[in-house]
């Protein structure tokens, strides 16, 4: 069987490791590490009902935005004010017969029948 | 009766500093860090290194303090086992050449064959202490210098409190080995 023969003895051995002293944290390090404080913010929870509220919102804007589109179209759609002397081929009858638009006379420039 | 941080446990502080509490996360850096800069400084002998370890050990904790599990280890043991593989990893780049898993029982300790004073003295002490295997090192610091419990380091190591008496046994044994040559000036650098 293994003996120990150390003539350091136990108190010896406590004497010698009470020598060291660890340091105290130095104030660069507290301050370090004081400013890792973390920001305030919401929990995971929270983030996910502000993800689903805004895609409610989102959607809503878009259903907005899509009731309005048609007005908004026909203003941008709008044929420009006729130049003196032309006619619109869209004001011209395509065809005769059932379902066809009502005949509309055309003009001339002058205002007379083209006919 | 006005609540001080003292009176508050970990967890309630750790829930707190994950809302954005400041005031709660200083009282955890007060209440924990000057045990890791200890523990760190132990392990490594350096007080930069030990300094950057414990400051890369609090930076983790504030990151993990929003997951924090309030059933899970306590604070302090999860510093020191952060703090612990980071000393580890500062210890293998040192000595690339003889893993931490490797030295367990085969501490070899090279001591200064002539002492000056007290200042070498403790550095002949650290470096053996330094220079013993890891839980042997872990232990011996944990319950004699940190003042925690052989249960409580046992607890910490995930070993029994039985195996933990006998790590704490051999790392004083093996203390006493590596200092035996230096006897005469350790107690004369005392004097």
């Amino acid at each position: 069987m293994k003996t120990d023969s150390f003539s350091i003895s136990d108190t010896d051995l406590d004497a010698a490791l009470d020598s060291l002293e660890p340091p105290t944290p130095s104030d660069t390090l507290r301050r370090r590490v004081g400013a890792m404080a973390l920001a305030p913010k919401s929990s995971p929870a929270a983030w996910r009902y502000a993800a689903a509220a805004a895609l409610v919102f989102a959607v809503g804007v878009a259903g907005l935005l899509r009731l309005e589109a048609p007005s908004e179209t026909s203003i941008a759609e709008a044929p420009p004010t006729a130049a003196v002397g032309e006619i619109f081929a869209q004001e011209l009858p395509l065809v005769d017969g059932f379902g066809a638009p009502e005949r509309r006379e055309t003009l001339s420039v002058a205002g007379l029948p083209l006919e | 009766m006005a609540e001080t941080p003292d009176d508050i446990s970990d967890d309630v502080l750790v829930a707190r500093a994950a809302r954005g509490d400041a005031a709660a996360w200083r009282a955890l850096a007060d209440r924990h860090l000057s045990a890791v800069v200890s523990f760190s400084w132990y392990r490594l002998g350096d007080r930069i290194e030990a300094e950057d370890v414990a400051q890369e050990t609090m930076l983790r904790f504030s990151r993990k303090a929003p997951n924090w599990e309030p059933d899970g280890p306590k604070v302090r043991t999860w510093l020191y086992r952060v703090a612990g593989n980071l000393c580890i990893d500062r210890q293998r780049a040192r000595r690339p050449e003889s893993p931490i898993e490797d030295v367990e029982e085969t501490a070899v300790v090279d001591i200064q064959p002539h002492l000056d004073g007290n200042l070498d003295a403790r550095r002949v002490v650290h470096k053996a202490l330094t220079d013993l295997p890891h839980r042997q090192q872990v232990m011996l610091i944990l319950v004699y210098y940190l003042g925690h419990t052989v249960r409580d380091a046992a607890d910490m190591l995930d070993i029994s409190e039985h195996a933990a008496e006998s790590l704490l046994a051999r790392a004083r044994r093996a203390m006493r080995a590596a200092l035996e040559p230096n006897r005469e000036d350790l107690l004369g650098a005392r004097s």
